[in-house]
């Protein structure tokens, strides 16, 4: 991997996520929500403290000062206040992210270890019983709305049971030192994570196991067979990384979809995520947040999409060569 | 194409993968194995309430729903307090109170053992200082009560409150005191963005801890003077939907829950439900339809038609009230054609033996002809001089009301009304009505226990005539007869000569009036009644337990004796197994499937 | 499918060609087990979705519809699937809700199709600026979150079913692009669309006659598969509150089964069949569109 190479992925990646920005403003500038709302009839804000708020939101002057003004303060991370909570983006955001990126991070990699593991097996496998079965399995799992699971884990196991908790974060007033509350949030975890996981394992393992059938047909795995290499080894050391390859790219944008998962997911578990943050935001018509919210996921999968290019880079020796 | 140079680094990796799978899967396991415990520190007992609200804003200038309240309920004090059972007055601040001879001037007799939370003394200064800085700042929790009122403390236990007309309100002035040493730091312009995260308390409880969207956590405010609560501590948690919240309940993982969805009430009610007890409390919440009468003072766009009573009127006899109280509210709740102006039903509309806005499409249908909207092109909506009876119907995003929408839209198209619904937020709705921009709108309302607030929204000084500024009468409505009547009763300090013109009031409002009223319902609140006793509703028999007028009834709350508080141990054992269960299990997969993939083809 | 060199040919010849083309894929569809399942599944909702009048009366979704009825009864022979939380029909406002989401799925598909293929056309044959502009556009579509964008769009314009359509159609189009696009250097490579330049065609006249027959069967393949999660989309966004009660979608149903508290009631017949029906028609449309895509591309074959 050169210099150049890497150079090129980030410069785009920054492009791109300059461009999110940019889009962001003008997308959001369409709406015709009072941004006042939450005062008007309320407390009856004086002349002064409107003009106050108004710049404190950065609507007041022409669009273009709008401009300069919305590009400065998201340089600065500064996303204004929430409609809703009046407290700032940045805070409501900062509290929230933890929680998310462990879902999502837990999730993501469950997921592509599950999912490489049975689609390599699978394609390996091609027509074997282990294919048609996972693959008859990995296509329903696929075709599943993620939040329908959520629905019937909520139903068959937390409802009936009692095993896990229906949903929250953690226990509040709960001991919360040390093991005993790492325990209570893992505890938490468990059917939220096992929702998205279940609800993305489909799209990764057809994934890889299409990777894997185009890698079967390489000449060189025909001929490490016919050198008489044992079958798992020819799998696991030979066909297995190579069809890893392709798929990695795929994975990153699938990210995306992991993503619009966790906001369902977190709906249907009340998990005080961005998921959540997100449909209450919804609700509330709350700009602000759901600018910085589609912000921080853009930004999310424009990062992990890099790491990808980045991790295919590593791996695939001709792109470190090339030029 | 050929990869061949990746074997050594792919090689590496698959030998691994096996490690990292079941790694994976341990700690899979290991996440399954939390505890369910919620025991807090030795002996303490804790109080978590579900809930499907968030807070609005803790800040009591700023705040308006009824999960801030019960917050404010908990952790401000208040002059006087009321009676659980009927709202009657009872000490609290004030020890007693004595009335000169006009009736215009109260003293109040403080307690002198009051301290807020944080130790500083609680005076009669922080009562001067609320009700004056409520008058010039306008807070609008605080300015129906405090607008027409001056105070001063000639001594830290004495308290001087001098109206400028005769006030029914007083003396129980009932609006929540805040500590002037922490509101004296913000300025007017800072406060709506206060948030009130300064945790000093003079209530029963106090705030120890918050996580927005998630829970807030309240312990027993040691400084509080009145009377001491069983419970240590008092979690509210947030929950997304009402079922998760009940799920939770059942699951032991809450004592008590606000909201829970109609159709499960009925089977807790019937006690099909083991350890659960449901109270459906009514104190007066209602909802309505708001039509847009477009009162000649005010601004706004409101459709033509319904600044005809007549066409008001068809549209109240057009609704099957009986069937939204049946299907909406499961049953819990009952048809309404009046307000309630109070908690207290004594002021409610006393409906004569008459049959007033019944369902009646017939009789909606002639008032609709006779005000001249009939259907001349027959496309099944009714026209005048080539205007469409077409009605914008703003629906609210949340609440119950939403669920009313579908049927009442359909209610109005059978008698040739057509409607255009378009859904929005709460703040959006709110800010369409302060520039009566709509046809009809659903909200609703709780009223507090004096009627003056809720009857004051519908003066003709309310109605919004600014935009920015925008007022309480959300019907645009404006009547001269009403104005007058509310100005008398505002003085009346005869309590039953005051409920007689509340009455009229009532009259001219169902009659000519901008709502359709759809019914009052039930707040359904369940409780586990394993864990806990004596459940004390305001008002008695008919009221609910918690979110009350004063949430009296989390200091009455008694734990059961030998009662299994929040005990986890069955469920950790249970959990402990299926770890093993799923350990042991995903590490045999993993290797069985190994081993076969091996024998397979090899 | 590859195209024979162009050759001058008499309309007729085209028709010949293309009907055998489609006999083909036909014969080689009644063959494909797993895709000819999922055609089928297709005609039986599609025919359900067009016979809707005749199976419920429209009147049954409306809310007062089950004034008469008990709320959440269990199936029963006066209602195949029971009733919902105010009483009507399960199974109407499925059937009819088939209608919902088929529409949705496939307006949403028309959009994303025929702004995928443009751009995926004009970015592979037009080099120089343009061609790169589209390609960068395309590139921060593939990259942006669809499900947060088609969040924001449907906050910005409104809720109803053909907004959702279109705003659905308008974030998933990306792919499909990309697709076209490298399908169509492929066939540039073939020399015969430099071949009719070289005869003195203009771009537009290539680009429509030579070009898009040749990708046509991968965007007919690539929109059967855009088709299921256009539909998924919906049922998401539905859930999180978009959407139309008084006509509902499936994804709406779910959202209705969910708030209503009918999982914890255990009212199966209210929650699993929209679940089961978005199951079943994304897997149809997944099956038979990857069918076509081995069909069309015989390199996948044996997937």
């Amino acid at each position: 991997m050169n210099f150049l190479y890497v150079t090129k992925k980030l410069l785009s990646a920054f492009l791109t996520l300059i461009a999110v920005v940019i889009f962001n403003f003008f997308l959001f500038r369409v709406v015709d929500r009072d941004p006042l709302a939450k005062y008007r009839g309320r407390s009856k804000l004086s002349i002064a403290q409107r003009e106050i708020m108004i710049e404190r939101l950065g609507l007041n002057g022409s669009k273009w000062q709008q401009f300069i003004t919305y590009i400065k303060s998201t340089a600065r991370l500064d996303f204004g206040r929430s409609f809703d909570s009046t407290r700032p983006v940045l805070r409501e955001i900062s509290d929230r992210l933890p929680a998310t990126l462990l879902l999502v991070g837990i999730s993501t990699i469950l997921t592509i270890l599950i999912g490489v593991y049975i689609g390599a097996r699978a394609g390996w496998q091609r027509g074997s019983r282990f294919d048609r079965v996972s693959t008859s399995a990995t296509m329903v799992l696929y075709a599943t709305p993620e939040f329908f699971f959520g629905m019937l884990l909520l139903a068959f196991i937390a409802g009936r049971t009692g095993w896990f908790p229906t949903g929250g974060l953690r226990d509040v007033g709960a001991d919360t030192s040390g093991f005993a509350s790492i325990l209570d949030r893992a505890h938490h975890l468990v059917l939220p994570s096992l929702t998205l996981t279940l609800g993305y394992l489909g799209s990764y393992s057809l994934i890889m196991r299409t990777s894997m059938l185009e890698t079967l047909g390489e000449d060189y795995l025909t001929t490490a067979r016919a050198k008489g290499l044992r079958d798992r080894d020819v799998m696991m050391r030979h066909a297995v990384p190579n069809a890893l390859l392709p798929s990695v790219s795929f994975i990153a944008i699938s990210f995306g979809f992991v993503i619009g998962g966790a906001i369902t997911t977190e709906t249907v578990f009340s998990y005080p995520g961005l998921g959540l943050a997100t449909a209450d935001a919804i609700r509330n018509t709350d700009l602000p947040m759901l600018q910085a919210l589609f912000l921080v996921a853009s930004s999310a999968v424009i990062i992990f999409n890099l790491l990808a290019d980045l991790t295919y880079g590593l791996l695939d020796p001709r792109i470190g060569r090339a030029k | 194409m050929t990869y061949f140079s990746q074997f050594a680094v792919g090689g590496q990796m698959s030998k691994n993968l096996h490690k990292v799978l079941i790694t994976a899967v341990i700690g899979l396991a290991t996440l399954a194995v939390g505890t369910s415990t919620n025991v807090s520190a030795e002996g303490e007992l804790s109080f978590s309430v579900g809930i499907t609200q968030d807070i609005d804003s803790l800040n009591v200038t700023v705040g308006y729903l009824v999960i801030d309240y019960e917050i404010w309920n908990l952790t401000l004090p208040t002059l006087t307090s009321k009676a659980a059972s009927d709202f009657s007055i009872l000490p609290s601040m004030a020890e007693s109170w004595t009335s000169s001879e006009d009736g215009l001037t109260w003293t109040y007799k403080l307690r002198s053992d009051m301290k807020w939370s944080d130790g500083e003394p609680m005076t009669a200064d922080d009562v001067v200082y609320t009700i004056t800085r409520s008058v010039t700042d306008g807070w609008w929790n605080h300015t129906t009560v405090t607008g027409n009122l001056t105070a001063t403390a000639p001594d830290a236990q004495t308290l001087v409150v001098t109206s400028s007309v005769p006030d029914p309100k007083l003396p129980i002035l009932d609006v929540y005191i805040v500590p002037k040493h922490i509101y004296e730091k913000i300025s007017a312009e800072e406060l709506p963005n206060y948030l009130a995260d300064d945790n000093v308390s003079g209530g029963p409880f106090q705030i120890v801890e918050r996580k927005e969207g998630e829970f807030i956590r309240l312990v027993r405010n040691p400084n509080w003077f009145g009377k001491k609560p069983a419970i240590d501590q008092l979690i509210f948690r947030t929950y997304e939907t009402a079922e998760a919240q009940y799920n939770a309940l059942k699951a032991g993982d809450l004592d008590a829950i606000d909201d829970v969805p109609g159709k499960i009430f009925t089977a807790v009610a019937a006690g099909d439900v083991p350890n659960i007890i449901g109270i459906a409390g009514n104190q007066g919440s209602f909802s309505e339809l708001a039509m847009n009468s477009s009162c000649p003072t005010g601004i706004g766009d409101g459709h033509v038609a319904l600044k005809d009573p007549n066409v008001r009127r068809a549209i109240n006899w057009a609704i099957d009230r009986q069937l939204l109280v049946d299907k909406v509210l499961n049953g819990f709740g009952k048809p309404a054609v009046g307000i309630s102006a109070s908690a207290n039903p004594a002021f409610d509309y006393q409906v004569a033996a008459d049959d007033t806005y019944s369902y009646k499409p017939e009789k909606a249908n002639s008032l609709l002809d006779e005000a001249g909207w009939k259907d001349s092109n027959g496309d099944g909506v009714r026209d005048k001089d080539g205007v469409e009876l077409r009605l914008r119907y703003f629906d609210r995003s949340i609440g119950g009301a939403a669920d009313t929408t579908p049927f009442i839209t359909g209610f109005l198209k059978d008698v040739g009304i057509a409607t255009d619904v378009k859904t929005f937020d709460e703040d959006s709705l709110a800010s369409i009505q302060s520039k009566s921009e709509f046809d009809l709108y659903t909200w609703g309302w709780s009223p507090y226990a004096d009627p003056d607030n809720m009857l004051s929204d519908f003066i003709t000084a309310a109605v919004p005539t600014d935009p920015a500024v925008g007022g309480y009468n959300d019907g645009n409505w404006c009547n001269a007869e009403y104005d007058a009547l509310y100005a008398k009763q505002h003085v009346e300090l005869d309590p039953v000569k005051r409920a007689a013109l509340i009455q009229e009031m009532h009259k001219i409002f169902v009659n000519d009036g901008p709502y359709a009223v759809l019914y009052k319902y039930d707040n359904l609140q369940a409780f586990r009644s394993d864990r806990w006793q004596n459940f004390v509703r305001q008002p008695a028999e008919v009221g609910p337990v918690m979110f009350t007028q004063t949430s009296s009834g989390y200091l009455d709350l008694e734990p059961v004796s030998g009662g299994s508080g929040r005990g986890g141990g069955t469920n950790t054992v249970i959990i402990a197994v299926v770890a093993i269960v799923v350990i042991g299990g995903g590490l045999t997969l993993v290797r069985g499937r190994r081993k076969k993939s091996a024998d397979d083809r090899a | 499918m590859s195209i024979e060199a162009v050759q001058v040919s008499p309309r007729q010849m085209t028709w010949l060609r293309r009907r055998r083309a489609l006999l083909r894929v036909w014969r080689e569809l009644r063959h494909d087990r797993s895709g000819f399942t999922g055609l089928l599944l297709l005609v039986f909702f599609g025919v359900v979705a067009a016979a809707a009048p005749l199976i419920a009366d429209r009147s049954e979704l409306l809310a007062a519809a089950g004034r008469n009825n008990p709320d959440l009864a269990a199936p029963s022979a006066k209602f195949l699937l029971g009733t919902d939380d105010i009483g009507r029909s399960v199974l109407s406002q499925l059937v009819w809700g088939s209608r919902v989401s088929l529409f949705i799925g496939l307006l949403a598909t028309v959009v994303a199709v025929v702004i995928g293929s443009t751009v995926g056309l004009i970015s592979g044959y037009v080099k120089g600026r343009v061609g790169s502009l589209l390609l960068a556009i395309d590139d921060f579509f593939l990259v942006v979150p669809f499900l947060p964008l088609a969040i924001v769009l449907a906050v910005i314009l409104g809720r109803s079913p053909v907004t959702l359509a279109l705003v659905i159609g308008f974030t998933s189009w990306a792919g499909s692009a990309r697709l076209v696009r490298a399908q169509v250097l492929s066939l540039s490579e073939r020399g015969y669309v430099e071949r009719a330049r070289a005869l003195g065609a203009n771009s537009r006249h290539v680009i429509l006659r030579h070009v898009l027959p040749g990708v046509a069967p991968l965007i007919i393949a690539n929109a059967t598969l855009i088709v299921p999660g256009a539909i998924l989309t919906e049922s998401t966004l539905s859930f999180l509150g978009f959407g139309d009660r008084l006509s509902p979608s499936w994804g709406k149903l779910l959202d209705g089964a969910q708030s209503s508290g009918s999982i914890t009631l255990n009212a199966w017949w209210y929650y699993l069949p929209p679940g089961i029906c978005i199951i079943t028609v994304v897997l149809a449309f997944t099956l038979f569109g990857r069918a076509l895509e081995r069909i069309f591309d015989p390199r996948l074959a044996g997937r």
